[in-house]
């Protein structure tokens, strides 16, 4: 892949993709921008300013290369504590003094960017900061389910008196009201099932509009054909979104009275650190999930979102910070370049311009359940057994810090949080007195041997706290490297850093070189990360299965593989990853580690089960899959994808895509078959190839033109459905391998590759 | 250049104080002593008592030393004190001590100690951390390779040490200071940083190359140059350590104002405080160009 060039070049070649990122980001920052400027207690025109400065000046004098900004998660909270405390109940008055903070917190930020002081967000452990990330959408939630059902007042204003509320209020004022306030219950909580229910939905062209902005299309619906047929507003006024005719003339200077006072400094302090920390772990995220894996200059990004917030604050906006989850969008829409975030401001504006009235017509209800359902995958309840299988030390970690965030606040409950770790680490590593004695010790080393090979040793230990000096010696080895790190003097590494380090893996292997883990072996167990303990297996058992008990599953396997001419290999080395990572299923994830190979003796053909990953940070979501891969090396297939539940559809590049029907009845119902070149699709699948499919129903496939991957469900398999899989592949080749000696002409050369 | 003279060493001394390792702290000296050729001294700080002959006759004929070989002197006083005056009085070349691997509040090596023996007695350091008494090999030596005009000296003598010692390899490392390479921002930092390490690197070589020229080098001695970037002292003693050398020779320090020494961290401090291997200080006259 070509990177693309920067300046003007880079947007001439890459303007059209960056548009459509932009114009998809734009549409699902819409609602979420006027949602977060409602959950922070400010006026919906101050989210959607922040959109638009974020995405139109960020743009232009950022560092980062993909990354969406506008208004936060994390700074929703921080803004409604700022606005409720500076105006003392006044939330209008507060407004305008929190406008003040934001402007003095974006000064702040210029600061820490110009005195690099970006590399404080690599100190952060990593489990504490999830915990602390879930404890905002928590907290969101809390305040947001209220408004969901047509409370605007709770009486609590903490979170977890704001839940308890809910729920017991929750009768009363759903079902037990009149019926203009069970109409507006009715359109919040409606909001939330079909937020719920989206990715079950199988109608293709309804995933090519994000799902916030459905529920906005339809609550507006809702209220404009409720209101011509009732005569009335079918919402009550207040439970409209007001963005007033005269937003712009009616523009006020932000209230800097505060500025001698404590509370507004202790507000601008928050702003600015919870402002750096969401977004520098934002632009880390982002840096991994960039396709071409360009590192961003974080100083010169906080320095960009110093000014825009600046800018934004005057304007009357909320602070502009990096969100991981509209930035992830962003890529997985094709985003190139910066372009992609001045697209999405610069639309924002335009909606704002000339869809006012109609932006007007929301209601509440169903911004406010998109926050909820927002808050929710914050909190992420299928992290609970990932972080519980790398150890309880971080599961303990995640919910003390969770919970110290929900009950003292964002900042202490990090600095809990932190300590905590540290805590944990002197207590459970045995090589607690070293931390106190070496950590302001320097404790790398970096050097090129003859044969160009980097090695990198550490001494002492590896955790959050010295994870900078790290950092900087791995930054300084130039992409296309080989690299070994060696942590044989280490007494233990502490998750942070293993996480890290299985980031710098993949980073090294997408730019060409390679890097490696040695030494890890003799830490003990509640100090490695389970990734961290499949490197150290790979390292040392690289192909081979002996002196390792086998489980059960993998037995059978070796028995199966036995009898039906494969070769059983429990770990394979690393270089199956790329063998099974060509296909286009693969194209957003990354494959962390692959187990149970089995290869064919005699056809090109192997069972694997892969683990991946897709996203970063708070959008990491991991995965197993069983799957066979069968290579046809010297044909050309016609590429396609064979979809069963629409798993292929939910990729955003075969969206929208249609269904090849190949003329036969009950194989039109069983399977989704999609493809550019309709004509040799429907060649390749002959009578005998549709007749076994319809026989055999249970499987997807791709076709990437020189290989077929097939797999069953998006899981782990176990021995019967591997069994099951191998045998379908098995007679599937053999029909392949027929049906190309009879027509020949279906592999020739003018295929196209399937477009994005 | 001016042709480098390695300190050869014609007289060892070692301090004899009857800790558990002092057996095997003797075995190891007069191994290097016989090596080198040189004749070896054992000091005894303190009232040389019955047991303390009895002991020491025992560990002589434990290991084999002819006692005529040896001459012990034994004197009473303070002991830091006392070694640095009988090291001048015998003009000893070497001093050998066995040391702990890692400080503690008792026997604390300090640069001020290190110093003041060089400077004083004018005697190279020799610190022992693992002697055996049925010895070992010395077969990887790493030496410094820092611009400053001692270094020519210290890498003759390591490599005089080499070919006395049997060594088979002798690594110079060049610490270079990374201070002028501003921390990398995104892919272009890194990869001006890239080229802005080999430019200085190049610069080193060229000067070490001059270095290595004016040194008497074995034939049979494998000589590697190695060029790091890092905390001047802390890498040199990492690398020492990550390569598993079994010596490593330094410069002796310059003689700087007391106070200063101690509150900045002194490069020796960072190799005294966890000594990765045993640790040669060599001692030249040739003091700093610009103090």
């Amino acid at each position: 892949m070509h990177k693309p060039t920067s300046g003007f070049k880079g947007f001439k070649d890459n303007w059209q993709s960056d548009l459509k990122a932009g114009f998809v980001v734009s549409l699902v920052a819409l609602p979420i921008s006027i949602a977060l400027a409602l959950a922070s207690g400010a006026p919906a025109i101050a989210g959607l300013i922040s959109a638009v400065i974020g995405g139109i000046l960020v743009a232009h004098i950022g560092g980062s290369f993909v990354t969406i900004t506008g208004p936060g998660n994390g700074l929703a909270v921080v803004t409604l504590a700022a606005i409720t405390t500076l105006g003392g109940g006044d939330m209008l008055a507060g407004y305008y003094m929190a406008l003040g903070a934001i402007v003095v917190s974006g000064g702040l930020l210029v600061l820490l960017g110009s005195v690099r002081l970006g590399v404080l967000a690599d100190l952060f452990p990593t489990s504490a900061v999830q915990g602390m990330l879930a404890a905002i959408g928590v907290i969101i939630l809390a305040k947001q389910s209220h408004t969901m059902i047509g409370t605007l007042q709770p009486e609590s204003s903490d979170p977890i008196p704001l839940l308890v509320e809910f729920f017991s209020t929750f009768e009363t004022v759903v079902l037990w009201s009149d019926p203009a306030s069970m109409r507006i219950a009715a359109v919040g909580l409606g909001s939330l099932l079909f937020l719920i229910l989206f990715s079950r939905i199988r109608v293709a062209w309804m995933h090519i509009i994000p799902a916030p902005l459905w529920v906005v299309v339809l609550a507006v619906a809702a209220q404009m054909i409720g209101t011509r047929l009732t005569g009335e507003s079918f919402f009550a006024p207040e439970y409209l979104v007001q963005i007033p005719a005269d937003w712009m003339s009616s523009w006020r200077m932000p209230d800097f009275s505060g500025i001698t006072e404590g509370p507004f400094w202790s507000a601008a302090i928050a702003l600015t650190f919870i402002a750096s920390i969401e977004s520098l772990l934002s632009i880390k995220g982002m840096d991994r999930l960039d396709p071409y894996k360009r590192m961003s200059n974080v100083n010169k990004d906080l320095r960009a979102l110093g000014v825009a917030t600046i800018v934004s604050g005057f304007l009357g906006g909320l602070s502009v910070v990096t969100v991981i989850a509209r930035s992830s969008v962003n890529v997985s829409n094709g985003a190139k370049t910066r372009a992609a975030n001045f697209f999405h401001g610069a639309l924002i504006l335009v909606f704002i311009l000339f869809l006012r009235t109609l932006l007007t017509q929301i209601p509440l209800p169903a911004l406010a359940a998109i926050l909820v359902f927002t808050g929710y995958k914050l909190l992420n309840p299928s992290q609970f057994s990932r972080i519980a299988s790398i150890g309880l030390e971080q599961l303990f970690l995640f919910f003390f810090t969770f919970f110290a965030t929900l009950v003292f606040g964002l900042i202490a409950g990090i600095a809990i949080g932190m300590f905590t770790t540290l805590l944990v680490q002197f207590f459970l590593t045995g090589a607690g007195w070293d931390i106190v004695r070496y950590f302001y010790r320097p404790n790398t080393l970096l050097f090129e041997e003859e044969d160009g090979k980097f090695i990198l040793n550490i001494n002492y230990f590896a955790n959050f706290l010295n994870y900078p000096r790290l950092k900087s010696k791995l930054d300084s080895v130039p992409a296309g490297s080989t690299l070994i790190a060696d942590f044989s003097n280490a007494a233990f590494v502490d998750h942070t850093v293993m996480e890290h380090l299985s980031g710098y893996i993949e980073t090294f292997e997408q730019k060409g070189g390679h890097m490696e883990l040695v030494g890890l072996d003799d830490l003990a167990p509640s100090s490695t990360h389970p990734l961290g303990v499949q490197s150290k297996r790979r390292g040392t058992l690289q192909g081979s299965s002996k002196d390792i008990a086998l489980s059960t599953k993998q037995e059978k396997l070796s028995n199966y593989a036995v009898l039906n001419s494969m070769r059983f290999t429990a770990w394979p080395t690393p270089d199956w990853d790329q063998r099974v990572g060509q296909f286009a299923y693969f194209r957003y994830r990354t494959i962390d580690y692959t187990t149970n190979l089995m290869e064919h003796e005699s056809l090109d053909l192997f069972a694997i089960e892969v683990n991946s990953h897709s996203g970063e940070f708070i959008m990491k979501d991991t995965q197993h899959l069983a799957c066979v891969v069968l290579n046809v090396p010297n044909a050309n297939l016609p590429r396609f994808v064979m979809d069963k539940e629409r798993i292929f559809e939910r990729l955003a590049h075969f969206a929208g895509v249609p269904d090849i029907s190949l003329g036969h009845a009950k194989f039109d119902q069983l399977y989704a078959l999609k493809g550019k070149n309709k004509k040799r699709i429907q060649e390749f699948f002959t009578q005998e190839c549709i007749g076994f499919l319809v026989e055999h129903p249970a499987f997807h496939m791709e076709s990437n033109g020189k290989a077929i991957l097939i797999f069953h469900k998006e899981r782990v398999a176990s021995v019967a459905e591997f069994k099951l899989m191998v045998n379908f592949a098995l007679q599937w080749a053999e029909l392949m391998q027929f049906t190309i000696e009879k027509n020949p002409t279906i592999t020739d050369n003018n295929d196209q590759q399937l477009r994005e | 250049m001016i042709k480098a003279t390695p300190r050869t060493y014609s007289k060892i001394a070692t301090a004899m104080g009857f800790s558990p390792m002092a057996k095997a702290n003797l075995a190891e000296v007069h191994r290097i002593a016989q090596r080198c050729g040189a004749h070896l001294y054992v000091f005894h700080i303190g009232t040389w008592t019955e047991q303390c002959e009895t002991t020491y006759q025992n560990f002589l004929s434990d290991l084999s030393i002819d006692p005529a070989q040896v001459t012990r002197v034994s004197k009473a006083g303070d002991p830091k004190v006392m070694l640095l005056e009988l090291c001048s009085e015998y003009q000893i070349d070497l001093l050998a001590l066995g040391a702990l691997v890692r400080e503690n509040m008792f026997k604390v090596f300090t640069v001020s100690i290190a110093r003041d023996v060089c400077r004083k007695a004018q005697v190279s350091l020799l610190l022992l951390t693992s002697s055996k008494v049925e010895g070992r090999l010395c077969e990887r030596i790493v030496v410094n390779g820092v611009d400053h005009p001692k270094t020519p000296d210290t890498i003759a003598t390591a490599a005089w040490l080499a070919t006395k010692l049997q060594s088979k390899e002798l690594f110079v490392v060049d610490e270079l200071s990374e201070k002028e390479l501003a921390r990398p921002d995104d892919d272009k930092g890194v990869l001006k940083g890239a080229r802005k390490r080999k430019q200085m690197e190049r610069a080193q070589h060229d000067r070490l190359t001059a270095v290595l020229g004016c040194c008497d080098l074995p034939n049979a001695l494998d000589i590697k140059e190695q060029h790091v970037f890092g905390k001047p002292g802390y890498t040199i003693a990492h690398y020492a350590k990550a390569k598993r050398a079994d010596l490593l020779v330094v410069n002796s320090p310059d003689t700087k104002l007391g106070l200063l020494d101690r509150i900045f961290k002194h490069d020796l401090e960072y190799i005294l405080a966890d000594l990765p291997t045993d640790l040669l200080i060599v001692h030249t006259t040739k003091a700093l160009v610009n103090a």
